[in-house]
């Protein structure tokens, strides 16, 4: 009797823990991601930034080239997300852009516009291995808000500006 | 030994009682109940509204919109004095502020973080003053006739302010094709309780551009959804402004901090809601010290982004070619203008929370600087004051002209219609922008200027949300990264904790539980 009891025990355990997760939205993946996600701070950020290069660090824009180049953190690389697992290690890919290449154990940063990309992103790349990786919290705007005079942009990359929203009234 | 009768009835008074008593107090204790259904007549519609097409005195052929507004007196005597006390008129109040006494603020002599200041640009800024034509000092507030009706009371859509022209609607000489001379005939004969067009066409675009200013308030608003605004939404209550923003006499219920100063005149939710609107003595607790918006209001700028920074030392660069520049961020929003510097827009924004207790100091325009950044405004109120609340804040940051001599912020002459007159939009230039600026306010300038930090607080009032979207309790009540974590003169449960005490409470617990075990046992057996 006592092995039965066991067995099915056993193959409950065995059913809930294969059981795959579902998220009903976003923001409870990302929650989720942020259990195992290290994060940094604008100003934990700016004090590597401007640490004298003791600690080697990079830096990556996971947004879209076309939301990067208006507006980016000086020194950083614009990999999206949706090709950071593949780039993150091609050696081609980084002679291209002309920076070393990340060994697994150096520490990688990672922003997006407000954070949720650059948390999920994170969490790949610790699936891929990286043992040293964190995700900027709150991304380029928390930055932008902090340390408003910090950043770079390249419009020329982007062909030309986009037309201006608007505006009425008011002064 | 006990007979077995005994024993259970030491099992239910020792074991069972207690669990009964456990169980009904955390029940019904932390019961949730459904809110109460709130029944108000809206006030837009339950007035009686007459067909102003049937009056003699609008038949007459208008050219000059004053000719409209003595029509309109003609009938509506006395709402002339009405108006010309109130500060949509008047662009000041009297006000009692801690620590400086009784003080007239307004747009008349305040500084603001965005396009720094009224007086001076009255061409642009005065386009929202609802009057016609104040130009310069000399526009005279005793002349009823210089009372704009239509702006607040058209119901055609097709009535505007033009551009550039103080208050001034298009003349045949100004008109274009944005700013067509309006109809007066027709827009006279379909007048009416203001509707959301009304106050929007101001309120939405102040600072110059949608939602720049409030982040609460913007053109989204026109039409919109219960998940922007529970109260406006179309597919809700579909409230207009006047609705919470009542105006009897003409004197409107409600106020912006950033022009108001002290604890009057206020709009509260209680006034539909109750004190008690959740019927849940924990959650209606929470309103002692926590503003119903706090937890309401989780996020602000939903729709369209609003600045949350704007940098004036950054402005006057042209390109090679000796142009004004206008760069864009990612999102379409300005982030660079030569005429007025670096921007940071946003939307979907947290807000931050400060203590607020319906008082707020401001930077008036002759004080000398003594902090930096130079608060605009600033709300009073901390954790100890009976009247102040926890409330959810748009702080909008920024850097203005200053003089580094006389410690204080400048004037500065923004608006021309032409080059070569001094304005700043104009030609681009500062130091005859602010001579222009501080000689129009009647300031001494030392003639150097430089550039210092500021920031203005908004209190949010606005885009509401639906019940489902609203803060939970982890959303504060949390160890690390609470939306609370900035507020720390008082004890937050869950937030705050100090280990002597957690230990000897846990530890009492434990010894009580293993006390009633020992003594369940002992009375048992």
């Amino acid at each position: 009797m006592k092995n039965i009891i066991l067995a099915i025990f056993c193959a409950i355990l065995l059913v809930s823990c294969g059981k795959k997760h579902e998220y009903n939205t976003v923001d409870e993946m990302v929650n989720d991601a942020m259990k195992t996600v290290k994060m940094i701070t604008a100003e934990e950020l700016d004090a590597l930034m401007n640490g004298g290069g003791e600690e080697v660090y990079t830096l990556i824009d996971v947004r879209q080239e076309i939301e990067h180049y208006y507006g980016f953190i000086p020194g950083s690389v614009n990999i999206a997300r949706g090709s950071l697992e593949f780039n993150i290690g091609d050696e081609t890919y980084w002679e291209h852009v002309g920076l070393y290449m990340p060994l697994k154990e150096e520490k990688i940063i990672l922003y997006c516009k407000k954070g949720q990309r650059g948390i999920l992103a994170a969490e790949s790349l610790s699936k891929l291995g990286y043992t040293n990786v964190y995700a900027l919290e709150g991304g380029w705007k928390k930055w932008e808000l902090t340390y408003p005079d910090v950043f770079e942009k390249d419009l020329s990359k982007l062909g030309g500006s986009s037309s201006a929203p608007a505006s009425s009234g008011g002064c | 030994m006990k007979s077995t009768l005994e024993k259970i009835a030491s099992f239910i008074v020792v074991i069972i009682l207690p669990a009964l008593v456990i169980y009904l107090t955390v029940h019904f204790g932390l019961k949730r109940n459904e809110p109460e259904e709130i029944k108000i007549a809206l006030k837009s519609e339950t007035t009686a509204q007459v067909d102003h097409s049937e009056f003699e005195i609008l038949k007459q052929k208008f050219v000059n919109p004053k000719d409209v507004t003595a029509a309109c007196l003609s009938c509506h005597n006395k709402r002339d004095d009405e108006l010309m006390k109130s500060t949509h008129w008047l662009w000041e109040r009297e006000a009692e502020i801690p620590g400086r006494g009784k003080v007239k603020i307004g747009k008349m002599n305040i500084h603001n973080n965005f396009c720094t200041g009224a007086q001076g640009n009255n061409g642009s800024c005065m386009r929202c003053h609802i009057g016609y034509g104040w130009e310069d000092k000399s526009f005279d507030f005793n002349d009823p006739t210089n009372i704009d009706c239509l702006v607040c009371h058209d119901k055609t859509d097709t009535y505007f302010k033009q551009k550039g022209m103080a208050g001034w609607p298009a003349t045949e000489a100004t008109a274009t094709k944005e700013f067509p001379v309006p109809d007066y005939n027709y827009v006279a004969a379909n007048v009416g309780y203001p509707d959301r067009d009304n106050c929007g066409v101001c309120h939405f675009y102040g600072g110059g551009g949608n939602n720049v200013k409030h982040g609460d308030l913007e053109e989204a608003l026109f039409h919109t959804n219960r998940k922007v605004d529970v109260h406006m939404g179309e597919d809700g209550p579909n409230m207009v402004c006047v609705d919470c923003h009542e105006a009897p006499n003409h004197n409107i219920k409600g106020r912006s901090y950033t022009v108001g100063a002290d604890n009057t005149n206020r709009l509260h939710c209680y006034e539909c809601h109750t004190e008690t609107p959740h019927n849940d003595y924990i959650l209606d607790y929470h309103n002692n010290k926590i503003a119903c918006q706090t937890c309401h209001i989780p996020v602000y700028a939903k729709v369209n982004a609003t600045t949350l920074y704007w940098d004036w030392s950054a402005a006057g660069k042209r390109d090679p070619n000796g142009n004004p520049i206008k760069e864009y961020d990612a999102d379409h929003n300005y982030s660079y203008l030569s005429i007025k510097g670096h921007f940071v827009f946003d939307n979907m924004v947290q807000p931050e929370y400060y203590w607020f207790n319906g008082t707020v100091n401001h930077f008036l325009r002759d004080d000398t600087i003594k902090q930096t950044p130079v608060q605009i405004n600033s709300l009073f109120g901390d954790y100890a004051d009976p009247n102040a609340k926890i409330w959810p804040v748009k702080v909008h940051r920024g850097r203005q002209a200053y003089d580094p001599v006389y410690n204080q912020l400048l004037s500065v002459k923004l608006f021309a219609h032409n080059k070569g007159e001094g304005a700043f939009w104009e030609d681009l230039e500062w130091e005859e922008a602010i001579r222009q600026g501080m000689e129009y306010n009647e300031r001494p300038w030392s003639g150097e200027y430089d550039f210092i930090d500021t920031e203005v607080y908004w209190p949010l009032n606005h885009m509401v949300s639906v019940k489902e979207e609203t803060l939970s309790c982890k959303d504060c009540h949390i160890r690390e990264k609470g939306r609370l974590e900035n507020l720390n003169d008082f004890y937050l449960p869950g937030r705050d904790y100090n280990k002597l005490l957690d230990y000897s409470g846990f530890a009492i617990i434990i010894f009580s539980l293993l006390g009633v075990i020992v003594h369940a046992i002992l009375r048992i057996f």
